[in-house]
């Protein structure tokens, strides 16, 4: 029998995930995650001790993404991508494959270096500037805008530092980044790669053959100004691009050689975002504030509250509902971890949000008492289900309502329709070679 | 290794992205060899 309170903590979560997906007159999505998360701690749903857990499990994971977002906006500041997009064009010489092919290597590698939401906050404005450059006609930008937005996303699985979700679920269950790019890296690349034909495949015909207009002797900087960039001015230098890069790749670097030693994750990448701002100030003489300015410090609210929220849901038993409803069969073995898992938080990350929904399914299974090598397997699985599953549906990822949002500010109209009708064809096929392939994967590495 | 995976990341990102694809103003004047200039010299 579900009691009242269960009822009021459901309405609470169902109400405060919904504002946050429809942001009511553009609210930060924010206001209504912290305002729900306010309410079920006045409630009693969770106490002050269990605040005190959620704060030193999402406070490093946050910090990591904000100093990856913070590096962002010093390389947006000194055009680096604004030269980026004008590249794009030119490298293309005139094939809309050629092209096509290089935008999706552009997501993958953003996504690989910074995170997925900066991933598509970057690369989308870059990908409508060269549409709208282009003259392309909506049919033939289509396959540009999804599958950028889908490799984007979907390139956070690989490596547990692009991705907030990744990180704090990885916390949880105690892995090591070593040890998730040890199992993660070779299944989720494969699934990226699927995901990649079939876009093509699907994409083939309408991607425009030749694209006229632009050939390789054209001037760079005459092409066009990114819209990102306020600074159209801003001179290329060759070298504070060599220098800013090495950066941003030690840093990645660093997360994964110096975290066996005890070095939180958190403070490697901010001392990899001063050192850049620092070498700014050095070749620029740009200060910190536009950094500090334009940083979205809100995230950190954010994650909390949204933990707050779930485990208001835990402490009410809806962590018991899961645990027996598929503890038995994930006990099974591997396989059934794996595809259990995998489409448990695909359906879970499709109806709220994937944020919740890793949290959600990876505290379950480490209350099902799974022995540690089958409890890693079925958080990679959740992971999967999460970065690659949550993509069926424009709610799954906060990366993915953003791309809606960026899409809908420049006039380009993208139905929920029409972009299920593409994700159906192309998801539940990525997510099915991923998850076989992890537990393939998984049967030679670690069983 | 992932200091490794990361180098070819960043190699491969500055070859795709970052490097111009027409001459820059120091690869330009690299390619003006003496005799060219000499021979522009005389000519004028």
């Amino acid at each position: 029998m579900v009691d009242f309170s269960t009822i009021l903590m459901l309405i609470i979560f169902t109400l405060s995930i919904a504002f946050m997906l429809w942001r009511p007159k553009g609210i930060n999505e924010t206001i209504p995650v912290t305002i729900g998360a306010a309410m079920i701690v006045v409630l009693g749903f969770v106490s002050i001790q269990d605040l005190k857990n959620i704060l030193s499990i999402v406070s490093g994971p946050s910090l990591t993404i904000l100093s990856t977002i913070m590096m962002s906006i010093v390389l947006e500041s000194i055009g680096f991508f604004k030269w980026i997009a004008q590249n794009i064009i030119i490298k293309s010489n005139n094939s809309g494959i050629r092209l096509y092919v290089y935008i999706n290597l552009l997501c993958f590698f953003m996504t690989m270096l910074f995170n997925n939401d900066g991933s598509i906050l970057i690369t989308t404005p870059i990908i409508i500037h060269i549409i709208r450059f282009l003259s392309l006609k909506p049919h033939q930008y289509t396959p540009y805008l999804i599958s950028g937005a889908l490799i984007a996303t979907a390139s956070s699985a690989p490596i547990a530092v692009s991705n907030i979700s990744n990180l704090i679920a990885l916390k949880i269950v105690g892995l090591d980044l070593n040890g998730y790019v040890k199992i993660m890296f070779i299944p989720s690349m494969i699934g990226i790669f699927t995901m990649s034909l079939l876009l093509y495949f699907l994409f083939r015909k309408s991607i425009p053959k030749q694209l006229g207009l632009i050939s390789i002797h054209d001037k760079p900087s005459n092409i066009f100004t990114h819209p990102l960039d306020p600074s159209a001015d801003t001179d290329i230098d060759h070298h504070l691009f060599k220098i800013c890069i090495a950066v941003v790749v030690i840093t990645r670097g660093a997360f994964f050689a110096l975290s066996p030693f005890g070095i939180p994750l958190e403070l490697i990448g901010l001392i990899g975002a001063f050192v850049l701002i620092a070498i700014r100030w050095f070749k620029r003489r740009m200060g910190i504030k536009d950094v500090v300015m334009n940083s979205p410090w809100h995230i950190l609210l954010f994650a909390f509250s949204m933990y707050v929220l779930v485990y208001g849901l835990k402490n009410l038993g809806l962590n018991t509902l899961i645990i027996t409803t598929f503890k038995e069969i994930v006990e099974q073995g591997a396989f059934n971890a794996t595809i259990i898992m995998g489409i448990l938080t695909t359906v879970l990350s499709n109806i709220f949000n994937n944020l919740p929904a890793v949290m959600i399914g990876t505290l379950a299974i480490t209350e099902m008492g799974l022995n540690p090598a089958l409890l890693q397997v079925a958080y990679l699985a959740n992971v999967i289900g999460s970065d690659i599953g949550s993509l069926l549906t424009p709610i799954g990822t906060l990366a993915t309502l953003i791309w809606m949002f960026i899409l809908k500010k420049h006039n380009i109209r993208m139905t929920w329709g029409k972009y299920i009708s593409i994700t159906i064809l192309i998801i539940p096929v990525a997510l099915t070679v991923s998850l076989l392939s992890l537990y393939l994967w998984v049967l030679l590495v670690l069983l | 290794m992932m200091l490794l995976y990361f180098s070819i990341v960043g190699v491969l990102f500055y070859k795709l992205f970052l490097k111009s694809p027409v001459p820059t103003k120091e690869e330009a004047v690299v390619e003006t060899t003496k005799s060219t200039y000499e021979e522009s010299k005389a000519a004028v």
